[in-house]
């Protein structure tokens, strides 16, 4: 079994970031002691990444290390063996990094990415910047010679917009059955598909908080939750998925408010992902 | 008597001028020259409805063929320059102030003429200014400090093995 967390920390929030340090450390040693994680992904962290692997030891669940890597802008913490998680990627902007990961029974390819956010890029260029993380994906898998791939992060979209679901971009679709086919052939051109889990968790009829960030604008369309926080599955290893969850108890308190949103004010307005694998 | 009309050409139009492609492919050989091999570049180019875009990728065979993107150059599918240089940085906060802000006017107007987004980056509108845009790029000291800090984990590598062949029988 392997069990993934993800986690945008907010860190460039940087005035409020001193006073939630505590807690944050807190929640995340809670969701390691209580949720046996594995690997820890974060985006948007400031912590120095010795605190949190001192933090983590700390709690008696294995010595954790920061995987290394030259970009900053994803940490990723791992109680594996050192040289069973290895990076093979690292995009120019840091936004895409893909990781090794040896089991026993198999290796994967983990990829963890920050998505350019809807502030400063419209749906287009998210689309289009979409397209270039996909193409280093598909790169790395052929590199690696397998597509046994999960893409874990803050993509910045929601699982319906273009980037995320056409074909060219990330192409993730809602069903385990519509991945399975492995490719789609769209104007001549096959495209690799992946499985995009999260749909089934989208608001107040399934398990879990409605959706992985709120955020809530005066415009004429406001979801007020958004998906963005998400886990993407080749269909390679879709089957392996025993355990999806949007956090909202870290095994010790609670990660939402009295009215079941995100504790932005002293967490992070996203809330921590988790999934297991049974690799 | 009239006045003698002048050349207004610019004095260093040539004839002789390569394509971003070009130039980056010939980098791409140079690196694994000068490294001995231990690094290689790879430049690997996309194309969408109306943009070209090539990647430079530096490439480690040492440690497991890890690759990290240390350049990319965009420009429209019918001109190679202007071309858009975007370059790697360890720290790559997003930088209103920085080059994209210095030309936010004159991209601007070509993206409302040209009724299109225009790619990230320092844009090049000639086989000299890209050279320099790439020689800026690949000199920088974030992308010297990968280069060293690649070839010095390769050279770990190679030479634990070294060591573990003169230990054994």
């Amino acid at each position: 079994m392997l069990s993934m967390m993800f986690w945008n920390l907010r860190g460039h929030q940087v005035a409020t970031w001193p006073h939630r340090t505590t807690t944050l450390l807190r929640s995340i040693v809670s969701c390691v002691t209580h949720l046996d994680v594995d690997l820890l992904m974060f985006a948007e962290s400031a912590f120095a990444s010795a605190n949190v692997e001192a933090e983590l030891t700390r709690c008696g669940r294995g010595t954790f290390r920061v995987a290394p890597s030259l970009h900053r802008r994803i940490q990723v913490f791992s109680r594996l063996a050192e040289t069973d998680v290895i990076i093979r990627y690292d995009s120019l902007d840091g936004r895409l990094t893909v990781w090794r990961v040896l089991r026993a029974r198999s290796e994967l390819l983990l990829a963890v990415m920050h998505g350019h956010g809807k502030r400063h890029y419209d749906a287009l260029e998210q689309t289009l910047l979409a397209t270039d993380i996909r193409t280093n994906i598909e790169r790395t898998e052929d590199a690696a010679g397998h597509r046994r791939t999960v893409l874990i992060g803050d993509l910045n979209m929601h699982p319906f917009d273009a980037g995320v679901a056409a074909a060219g971009a990330l192409h993730a679709v809602m069903t385990r059955d519509l991945a399975d086919r492995g490719e789609r052939r769209v104007a001549g051109q096959k495209h690799r598909l992946f499985y995009n889990p999260m749909w089934g968790l989208f608001g107040d009829r399934t398990p879990g908080p409605p959706g992985s960030l709120f955020y809530s604008t005066g415009t004429p369309v406001n979801y007020y939750w958004h998906m963005v926080d998400q886990v993407l599955l080749r269909p390679e290893l879709a089957a392996s998925l025993t355990e999806l969850a949007i956090l909202d108890y870290d095994g010790q308190d609670s990660l939402v408010t009295a009215t079941g949103r995100p504790r932005a004010s002293d967490l992070s307005d996203h809330l921590p992902i988790l999934c297991r694998l049974d690799v | 008597m009239a006045t003698a009309i002048p050349d207004l050409w610019a004095d260093d139009i040539k004839v002789n001028v390569a394509t971003p492609l070009m130039i980056l492919r010939t980098q791409e050989g140079l690196l694994a020259q000068k490294t001995k091999g231990i690094l290689r570049g790879q430049v690997a180019t996309t194309t969408t409805d109306k943009w070209i875009q090539h990647q430079l990728d530096l490439i480690a065979p040492a440690l497991q063929n890890y690759r990290i993107t240390l350049l990319r150059a965009s420009h429209h599918k019918d001109a190679v320059y202007p071309v858009y240089v975007e370059t790697f940085r360890v720290s790559p906060e997003r930088d209103i102030a920085g080059p994209v802000a210095a030309f936010a006017g004159t991209a601007s107007a070509i993206q409302t003429a040209m009724n299109m987004k225009l790619p990230e980056g320092e844009p090049a509108h000639s086989e000299d200014e890209f050279i320099q845009l790439v020689r800026k790029a690949l000199q920088s000291g974030d992308a010297r400090a990968v280069i060293e800090s690649l070839i010095a984990r390769s050279n770990e590598i190679h030479s634990g093995e070294a060591s573990a062949e003169s230990a054994s029988p």
